[in-house]
Formats: structure tokens, sequence, C-alpha cells
């Protein structure tokens, strides 16, 4: 969902940012690597790399997109979710001030 | 990465940098991975917090990194050195064992046939050995086992010995401190409930001396209790006084009437003492060595054994020597009893285990074989 959201600006750092801020807590870096790599893995994710400036020592940044087959996984996913909140709203529903 | 040095103050740190190249795949995705670290550290500003993330997140990245790394440099080696034998280093060990648990978890039939396998190989030899170590390894529980030594009259083949044989060897022989003989015998006892039969032994006087061992209540035998129309005593066997006789400790003087006699109880004997088997009740022999039972013929071998204690520096075989020697006296002396009997003296503990040591000595193979194919 954060690669998503970044659109062509997402890759390692920015994708971390993200998550950082909406889930709003610190994200290991190791997780987030190894995790971007098992979705690889898994052919939901690919990336491609980018040339970059002077602030990363001209190391490439690899820019992450989500494949057909993610967009399908997070279809299914959000379905799923939704079935299982079905119902429950008025037992998870903030409670009124 | 263009240049290992960093800048002094700001810049990353050497060592994480290390770690990283250490850890992270060679090429584009290694890099492009410590290009987000840097970049991150260059828009921090390179402060000292900046500097301590930049630490964290790269043992963070090395941690996760590190087991797939060595998993790589372990099929590499494998791969490029596939001739030689595998290193034996941790690493390689822990892969293995990841490897074979993998494995196992993969092919449940297969896992579930080797487990139980070499359950069945472990839990067979364990049986077998425990067998095989109480009664082959263990030494026997007697007083310096290793100087206990049976003696029996041979004639193509064991014989045992006659009562009048017996007692010149007894006399005639140097070899030992002292010789016993023995004979197992059944008793009736028909004062506990209804009759019962129990095994024993007749047993010259000297007989537990000769063992080494000591009743646990009451005294062994004497030289007085040991022939004909002595007052009838019994020792009895731990297993009879605790099972039929309530391990009374006022047991000793106490009578226990057999079909042949009425016995006085004088001792009990030790718990564990056994011979070959286990035994309720000894009585001396001397009580029933009378010539009208024919005891007193040479030609009669009435299952009589002597066993005899070496005298300390006396081996086997000057036994061995000397019994024969008196055999061959006796063959001159008495040729119409004697003719082609000879004598023979082995170690206590092998004549014990001797019906039983080849099966249990198969069976600990075949159970070998068994754990070897597990």
């Amino acid at each position: 969902l954060a690669i998503l959201r970044l659109g062509s600006e997402a890759y390692g750092l920015t994708v971390a940012r993200e998550l950082e801020q909406q889930a709003d807590r610190r994200l290991s870096r190791g997780a987030l690597y190894t995790t971007l790599e098992r979705l690889e893995t898994k052919g939901l994710v690919r990336w491609k790399l980018e040339p970059v400036g002077t602030e990363r020592r001209g190391l490439p940044r690899r820019v992450y997109s989500v494949t057909a087959r993610g967009l399908a996984a997070l279809r299914m996913s959000q379905q799923v979710l939704h079935r299982m909140w079905h119902g429950l709203e008025h037992l998870l529903k903030e409670p009124s001030s | 990465v263009s240049s290992g040095r960093s800048p002094a103050g700001d810049g990353p740190s050497r060592l994480a940098l290390w770690m990283l190249r250490r850890t992270l795949p060679p090429g584009a995705e290694g890099d492009s991975v410590i290009g987000d670290l840097l970049q991150e550290l260059h828009e921090s500003r390179g402060t000292r917090a900046a500097r301590w993330r930049f630490r964290l997140h790269a043992c963070s990245i090395a941690l996760r990194y590190l087991p797939a790394r060595l998993v790589k440099r372990h099929a590499v080696h494998h791969a490029t050195h596939s001739i030689e034998r595998p290193k034996m280093g941790i690493d390689g060990v822990a892969q293995d064992l990841r490897f074979a648990a993998r494995t196992l978890v993969k092919h449940r039939g297969f896992s579930f046939i080797v487990v139980a396998t070499i359950a069945l190989g472990i839990g067979a030899a364990t049986a077998i050995f425990s067998v095989v170590e109480a009664i082959l390894i263990r030494p026997l529980p007697f007083a310096a086992p290793d100087r206990l030594v049976v003696v029996n009259e041979t004639n193509n083949g064991r014989m045992t010995l006659a009562w009048p044989n017996y007692l010149d060897f007894r006399t005639r022989s140097h070899s030992y401190e002292s010789l016993a003989c023995h004979q197992a015998n059944a008793f009736t006892v028909v004062e506990i409930g209804r009759p019962r039969r129990f095994d024993g032994r007749l047993v010259c006087w000297n007989f537990f001396d000769v063992l080494g061992v000591t009743p646990q209540l009451g005294r062994t035998f004497t030289a007085a209790d040991d022939h004909a129309g002595a007052s009838p005593v019994a020792m009895l066997g731990d297993r009879f006084w605790r099972q039929d006789l309530g391990a009374d400790p006022s047991v000793i003087g106490r009578p226990i009437r057999t079909s042949e006699r009425t016995l006085t109880i004088v001792g009990v004997l030790p718990a564990g003492f056994q011979l070959s088997r286990p035994e309720d009740i000894f009585v001396p022999l001397g009580l029933t060595v009378t010539p009208d039972a024919g005891w007193l013929d040479r030609g009669n071998h009435f299952g009589l054994f002597a066993i005899g204690r070496l005298k300390p520096g006396i081996t086997l075989q000057q036994a061995r020597d000397e019994a024969e020697r008196i055999a061959s006296d006796l063959q001159r002396e008495y040729p119409n009893s004697n003719s082609g009997n000879g004598a023979e003296v082995s170690p206590l503990g092998e004549r014990i285990v001797e019906p039983v040591e080849s099966t249990l000595t198969a069976l600990m193979g075949a159970v070998g074989f068994l754990l070897l194919l597990a």
C-alpha cells in the first residue's frame, strides 16, 4: 500500500518514512528490506534502478512498483478485511464523548 | 560504494558501512540499501542522532541479511568445492541442521519411519545392553570375584564331583584359600499355608565364607552344622524372608518345617545375593551325606560342584595344573571309579554367564546392527 501511495517515488527510504508516518511507529530497516525482497520473490512487487545525485554518493536507488499480481493480492486482502469487519462496526465504533 | 572512507565528523560510521557491505548482497541490490541509508543521513545533516540511527539501521539490516548470506556462502562453497570434504564450521553445521529439519518436516512419512527406526534401535539396544551389562559386564556381587573359581570333574565332557573326590581335592590342593561344595536342591515347605516348593541349595558350611557373603540377619553355617546327625539348620534368601515371613526380624531361631525335616533358621542372606538364580533356602550339605545314601561311592556324582577362592598370587593356570595332577593321582589310586576322570577349573563369572553368553552377544550384535541401520 505504501508503494502504491508513493507512486514513482517509492524506494526504500520513502517507503520506510511512509509506513512510519502512517503507522506512527519506528520501523526496523532490516524488516523493511527483507519484506520487500519477499514481496519481490512472490512476484507482488518489482523494481527498477534509477540514477541519483551526490547525497547517495552515487549509489542507485531501487524504485518499487506493484505488479498486477500484487494488485490482485491487495484486492483479495481488502475483501477479506471487509468481510471480517462486517457486523463488528458497532463494537469497534469510537465512543462518543 | 565509491569510497570506503567517510568524511570526518558528520559522515557515516565506517564500521557500519563495512558491516553492511559484508552482509548485503553485492551489486545494485546492496548498493541501493546503503544508498537509502546514506541519503537519510545526508538529509538529516549528519547530526549525532542521525549517525546513531544510521548505525542502528545498519545493525538491523545486517542481522536480517546475515543468515541468508551464510546460506549463499555455504552453497557456493559446496558448489565450488564439491570434491572436498565440507568444512564443519558452526555456520555449516547450523545450515545442515536447518536443512535436515526442513526436509524432515516436508517428508513426514519418511520422517516417521526414520524416527521410529531410530527409536526402535535405541530402545532395543538400551534394553539388551542393560541386560548384557548386568549379566556379562557387571562384576559378581562377591568379594574379590576375580579370584573365585568353579572346580568340577571331567570325563569326555563336564561332570560333577563325587563326594570323596571333592574331599580329596580339598585336602590335596594348595591353590585355594578355601574350597566349598554345593548342590542345587529344592525344598518343600509344609508349614506356611499349603505345601510349597522352594528353590535352594545344599552347601558346605564354608560356602558363604568362600564367596565372602555376610548375612543381614543371624549367622552363616559352622563346621558343627555340617555333618550327619547335626541339628538341622537353614539360611534363608532375602526374597523368602520378605515375601513369606513378612521380613520378621525375630525369625532367627524359628523352626521351619519341610517335607524332609524341620530346620531352624540361623540366618538371612543379604538382598541381591544369588549364585546363578534366586534361591530361598540353604541347608548344610553334611546333613544329607550318609554312607547308606551312596555318597561315599566315588562312582556317584550327585550334582556336586566346588567353589574355590584362589590364594592371592595364584593364577588360574596354576590351579588348573594342580587340579589335573590331583585328578591323575586319583585315577591311579581308584582306577575302577576314576578312570578317565580329569578336572576343570574355570572362573566363577564365566561359568555363571556361560549358558546365556552367546545368546546375549548375538542379541547385542543384532541390535547394534539395527542401531547402525537407524
